[in-house]
């Protein structure tokens, strides 16, 4: 069964730009353009994920959100707003959104953190490990082997490699890994997160077989067996 | 709630008071009337009582000729009192007594009230018979006209009395109304003066501080408020209009270009694509200047939340390092330490952190060394990443913390000219000051906060 998106968005040509993208990646989308009907609409709960437009007619979306948690409706919601600056992010996590994203965007970054968001696992799950392949972290021992040799990170890179393998099999865009790894907001001009995926590139891949972190050109970085 | 108000009307309120005063002074005197009538009747009636059983016993010891003798005796003795006394036979004929003519004819026995013409004047009296074993009968009159003159005088007076305090009352609630009036004319008058435009009307608050000075106090506060955020809001827009011109304007000069009919594809390809990075850059702009703007104008201040600067530089530190590193530059992180919480706005002072790395890292030169502490000294907190580059020319330094400004005047290179813009923004919303000082060589960059007076708990 192919999975169900809400979402509420006004404005036509972005609502037709992201169902476009939804329906090609196979999943099944509603579309509501006014804030209180998608209030009505998410507010059963059989949305897999909600894609929530900040200002949007009948209900801002900051007030569906605070509704339909209050409502303990536990659905992930990526918010989507013109409003780019901090106090507003801050304001759309506050309220009970999962992600911000600031128009304008592509649709392969709302692709990546519509993945993300959806896959978060309940808190009570305690990992001590994570792996891809032969690449093995101890997240208590902090040790990070790839085909029985250990190798020597750094923690900033020893970070940066348990967010890339706790969203294995998924592309994480340059935002993402600035935001939820450092918190902090994508800029441009700065190729500060490339940088780092080299370094850790270099560590990681560099006299192994079979590379495991990959480039998406235009995108982000997937760390997977697959290229 | 907002559909039912409370609303309070001078008018209607003295309507009440002099409604419920004019019911009271009715109820009053109706009481004062029926007790007073009650108390005298009743003594009167005892007197009446007393004086027939006196007499019904003398007729029966002495006889009715004496009795009647005695009463003829009494009415010539004291003619004009209250209580008059007769004596009747059994046919009516008087026997001694009073001589009174009533105007209807007598009960044959008990109390009638009747009007009798005596001394010259129609009178009402109260005229009791009781018929005596012997025959005949007993009457005895009272005139009741004092009485009745005696009741109007109480009335009157209590009346008199009654009014005089209810038009003092009165007074005093007109006193007291216009008085409270005037307080609230004050309150009103400084509001119709903001609603007119003028935000800088406070109300006179007095220093003795009743609860009017209270709400002009409090209304003053939300007016000073009210005030910043406005012209913050003012800050915000006229820079953001000032701002977002060149970038336009650039885009605009771009897509003319690639407008004309006669130019070469390649060409039109390539204009097309400038304009396309002229709207990118002026979307981080206007990210960015969001930020400044509504730093600058204090509007951030709400999403100040405890935060450990100590974590926060470590964070930032590792983030740039690589940045550093990979511009030949050698990168001294801060040195871990306690918590060192302070109440503030995370992600800006995130972005003014990393502004400055970003900033040291492409202007001090390969071969420098960039320097990141957190030093908290004499109540002061300091974020310095320290350079030992060329650093910056004494008389350029003011200068290069506005928008906008950079020294090489390039426009090719990342940062837009806002990154220090940031920083000076961060550090005034902290109540604090983005200081460049000469570090020999080099630069400091210090974002020089004050350390908070209180040990902070951090927040869930």
């Amino acid at each position: 069964m192919s999975r169900r998106i809400l979402l509420v968005e006004d404005d036509a040509e972005t609502a037709d730009y992201i169902l476009k993208g939804l329906r090609e990646e196979g999943y099944t989308a509603d579309h509501m353009v006014d804030g209180r009907d998608g209030f009505y609409a998410a507010s059963g709960g059989e949305f897999d994920a909600i894609i929530m437009d900040r200002m949007v007619p009948g209900m801002d979306g900051l007030s569906v959100i605070k509704a339909l948690r209050a409502a303990a409706i536990p659905t992930p919601i990526i918010i989507l707003s013109a409003l780019s600056h901090l106090d507003e992010r801050v304001k759309g996590l506050k309220a009970g959104g999962d992600d911000y994203l600031t128009k304008p965007f592509g649709y392969s970054e709302l692709s990546a953190r519509l993945e993300n968001i959806m896959r978060r696992r309940p808190a009570a799950e305690v990992e001590t490990k994570l792996s891809c392949g032969d690449l093995t972290i101890d997240l208590l021992s902090r040790r990070v082997v790839r085909d029985g040799r250990v190798l020597d990170l750094l923690p900033r890179e020893f970070k940066l490699l348990e967010y890339l393998l706790r969203h294995k099999d998924r592309v994480v865009t340059r935002t993402m890994l600035l935001e939820q790894v450092w918190d902090y907001r994508f800029d441009p001009h700065t190729s500060v997160i490339d940088t780092h995926i080299s370094r850790l590139r270099k560590k990681i891949d560099e006299g192994f077989g079979r590379p495991l972190l990959h480039t998406l050109r235009g995108t982000g970085y997937r760390l997977s067996l697959e290229p | 709630m907002s559909g039912t108000t409370t609303r309070l009307r001078p008018g209607a309120v003295i309507f009440l008071m002099l409604a419920v005063a004019i019911s009271a002074l009715a109820v009053g005197l109706f009481m004062i009337d029926r007790i007073g009538e009650a108390i005298i009747a009743e003594r009167q009636r005892a007197v009446a009582a007393a004086a027939r059983d006196y007499f019904v016993a003398f007729a029966h010891e002495e006889g009715l000729a004496p009795l009647a003798r005695a009463l003829d005796l009494r009415e010539r003795t004291d003619p004009g009192g209250a209580f008059r006394y007769a004596l009747y036979s059994e046919d009516g004929r008087r026997l001694g007594g009073a001589s009174l003519s009533p105007a209807q004819p007598l009960p044959e026995t008990g109390e009638a009230r009747m009007k009798i013409f005596n001394d010259g004047r129609n009178s009402p009296w109260r005229v009791m018979v009781q018929p005596l074993s012997m025959g005949g009968a007993l009457v005895v009159y009272e005139d009741i006209s004092e009485r009745i003159a005696f009741r109007r005088a109480l009335v009157a007076s209590a009346g008199v009395a009654l009014l005089v305090a209810i038009a003092v009352v009165l007074m005093a609630a007109l006193w007291l109304n216009r008085r409270l009036l005037r307080r609230m004319e004050t309150l009103a008058a400084t509001a119709h003066r903001i609603a007119e435009g003028d935000l800088s009307a406070r109300t006179e608050i007095h220093p003795k501080g009743d609860v009017f000075d209270r709400l002009g106090e409090s209304m003053n506060g939300m007016l000073d408020r009210i005030e910043e955020l406005m012209t913050g809001m003012r800050t915000v827009t006229d820079s953001l209009a000032h701002d977002l011109r060149s970038p336009l304007t650039r885009m605009r000069a771009d897509l003319s270009q690639a407008l004309q009919p006669d130019l070469p594809e390649r060409n039109r390809q390539e204009a097309i694509a400038l304009a396309h990075d002229e709207a990118d850059r002026a979307l981080a702009m206007l990210s960015a200047l969001m930020d400044i703007a509504r730093a600058e104008a204090g509007l951030s201040r709400d999403m100040m939340a405890p935060v450990d600067l100590a974590a926060l530089v470590t964070e930032i530190g590792e983030l740039f390092a690589p940045v550093v590193e990979d511009a030949g530059q050698i990168f001294v992180p801060p040195e871990p330490r306690e918590p060192l919480l302070i109440q503030g706005h995370e992600l800006i002072l995130r972005q003014a952190v990393g502004n400055l790395l970003h900033n040291a890292a492409q202007h001090a030169g390969a071969g420098a060394e960039v320097r990141l502490t957190l030093e908290q000294a004499l109540g002061r907190i300091r974020i310095v990443v320290t350079d030992s580059g060329p650093g910056i020319p004494e008389e350029h330094r003011g200068r290069v913390r506005e928008r906008f400004v950079r020294l090489d005047e390039a426009r090719s290179g990342p940062g837009g000219g806002l990154g220090l813009a940031i920083a000076a923004a961060c550090a005034k919303l902290h109540g604090g000051a983005l200081n460049l000082e000469e570090a020999h060589p080099g630069l400091r960059a210090v974002i020089d906060l004050a350390a908070p007076r209180q040990v902070l708990e951090r927040g869930p």
